[in-house]
């Protein structure tokens, strides 16, 4: 586990060296948010929570639906290993394949959760967002889970596609579709029925009933157990796909 | 320090290796010679522990590396042919995160990175992000990534492709200094002249196969060569060449191995001695051996490189 740490901050110092990235993906759902705050609050009075803002949709529906791109980074950080030429050193340095994925997934994990919380924190601070009695701590578990399941999710991606740009084709697909139709963009009981009987089998669906919880229903740790423990079986589901399927001697094609 | 026994590799119906044997001593190094496709970097890619052999065993430090990669790839530093350096990191941070990767602690790491930057002429370079390099200076780097754990095996595979002349000789003084502090260096190469340079062991290799190997001066004794090397304005007179040894080495160029004199040769172009340029006598040199041991020059469709032409001999013009 030594060279997966090593791998680790490896990855967060090559992160640091692009802050653009960090600073486009926290603008883009920071200046949506306001845009669509009104529009919820009306959603979310149709559904039965008079006094909510619509912050307590938007804001979690945003990062929700912004973090399936940046999860994308994890696979762009993989692939472009094959891009630099540095993917042979890696093998040839006797890093076990399991010590590459923990290396590469698990950075991105931290990030994500650091990414939902400065989301969040800037819904508290400019949009209103409130706890009304919520636990924080169940709000954090829900963003970890969540974030677990996205890098699982997109790590069994990588391991499984061979070019960028079908990962590309996945995260953009599934912000947007699963996002969507796990109620990321609208409360989900606006979404039409259909939509509504698939909504568990996405990731977003479950972040989206633990933070409703919290933020609508002032829940504690014990109501979001549900939506943490599927998450986290999903990304144990996944993360064994990705392990399974991680081939360390396939190319991969990287257009950098 | 490295014990090849037996590798034998194929991709699908094409044999890549057939039974190779080598053995490197520390301190020792082996120049793998062979045209594209001969098969040294498959060979190298085996030892590395990047491929898996069909048959056969890689031992470094007594270690099996089919059974215990981990431990056995920390005996080893590779530079593999296309330059692999991380661009948005500092040439400090690659070199650091190369020492740790191979389990040197930081403060270990941080110091072995200005050893060897030191070693290779990148002292002054430290500090610069690896995308603001030189082809030069990256290649430099490239190979310095592969030092920093010092390790007791070195594997080099063509390191000094694309280098300009200082590159070259700084990375070949590199690697001899590294072998005479007892690293074992096994280094593929196009160019011969290189070969001397580093005073190394030959081991050529053709069709997946070692078809000659031991040092310089053995190689020639055993396999001299005599013959011209003749170069025509135009091509070759074929039909007066008729019944000789011919080697075409490019366009109007040949050799022509055997007992063959001037006047003898003169006497057969009859009116092609008017295209004819230059006749050098072949002296016996690694580039002949390897002519003679795999029947065709080593640059074949490679383009020339330094070392590519055979060195001294009488010339007439």
């Amino acid at each position: 586990m030594r060279a997966a740490s090593v791998l680790a901050r490896h990855q967060l110092t090559i992160l640091r060296r692009d802050p653009w990235f960090l600073i486009i993906m926290l603008g883009m759902p920071l200046a949506a948010m306001p845009l669509l705050q009104r529009t919820m609050k009306l959603s979310l009075a149709a559904g039965g929570f008079d006094q909510a803002n619509g912050a307590e949709q938007v804001v979690p529906g945003q990062t929700v639906m912004f973090s399936f791109f940046v999860a994308g980074s994890v696979a762009f950080s993989l692939f472009r290993e094959h891009g630099w030429k540095t993917w042979d050193r890696l093998r040839a340095s006797a890093v076990s394949p399991a010590s590459m994925l923990v290396g590469f997934g698990l950075p991105w994990v931290g990030f994500h959760v650091v990414y939902q919380l400065t989301l969040f924190g800037a819904g508290a601070a400019f949009l209103g967002l409130r706890l009304n009695g919520g636990s924080p701590i169940a709000a954090i578990m829900v963003m970890a889970a969540y974030a677990t399941t996205l890098i699982a999710l997109v790590l069994a991606a990588a391991t499984s596609f061979r070019t960028i740009q079908q990962v590309n084709a996945l995260t953009n697909v599934g912000a947007i579709v699963f996002g969507g139709i796990g109620g990321a963009l609208v409360p989900l009981d606006q979404l039409p029925s259909w939509a509504q009987t698939i909504a568990p089998v996405t990731p977003a669906y479950w972040a989206m009933q633990g933070h409703q919880s919290v933020f609508l229903e002032g829940g504690g740790v014990s109501s979001v157990l549900t939506p943490v423990a599927v998450l986290l079986a999903g990304a144990a589901a996944l993360g064994l796909i990705a392990r399974q399927r991680f081939r360390v001697d396939e190319t991969k094609e990287f257009f950098a | 320090m490295l014990d090849v026994s037996d590798v034998r590799k194929a991709y699908g119906d094409v044999q890549a290796l057939g039974g190779v044997d080598l053995a490197v001593e520390r301190g020792e190094i082996v120049a793998l010679l062979g045209r594209n496709g001969a098969g040294k970097s498959t060979l190298l890619s085996i030892i590395a522990g990047l491929l898996r052999p069909d048959a056969g065993t890689v031992r470094i430090e007594g270690i099996d590396l089919g059974r215990e990669p981990g431990k056995a790839s920390r005996q080893m530093g590779i530079a593999p042919q296309d330059t692999g350096i991380y661009p948005p990191l500092t040439v400090e941070e690659n070199l650091r995160f190369f020492g740790e990767l191979s389990g040197l602690k930081g403060s270990e790491a941080s110091a072995r990175a200005v050893e060897v930057a030191d070693t290779l002429g990148l002292s002054a370079l430290l500090a610069r992000k690896a995308s603001k390099l030189s082809g030069g200076e990256a290649r430099r780097l490239h190979t310095a990534c592969a030092l920093v754990h010092t390790p007791g095996l070195l594997l080099l595979d063509e390191p000094t492709v694309g280098a300009d002349v200082s590159t070259r000789a700084q990375l070949i003084a590199a690697v001899r200094a590294l072998a005479d502090d007892g690293a074992a260096v096994v280094y593929t190469t196009h160019y011969l002249a290189e070969v001397s340079e580093l005073d190394a062991d030959v081991v050529i290799i053709d069709k997946g196969l070692v078809l000659a190997e031991g040092s310089i001066d053995e190689l020639v004794e055993r396999h001299e060569l005599k013959g011209l090397r003749v170069e025509f304005d135009g091509e070759l007179p074929v039909e007066s060449l008729h019944g000789l040894e011919v080697t075409a080495l490019g366009p109007g160029v040949a050799q022509l191995v055997g007992e063959t004199g001037l006047a003898d040769l003169l006497d057969r172009l009859g009116p092609a001695v008017s295209r004819l340029k230059a006749v050098e006598r072949l002296t016996p040199d690694l580039e002949t051996v390897f002519l003679t041991v795999t029947g065709a020059p080593l640059n074949e469709g490679s383009g020339a490189g330094p070392g590519a032409a055979p060195g001294g001999g009488e010339v007439a013009r």
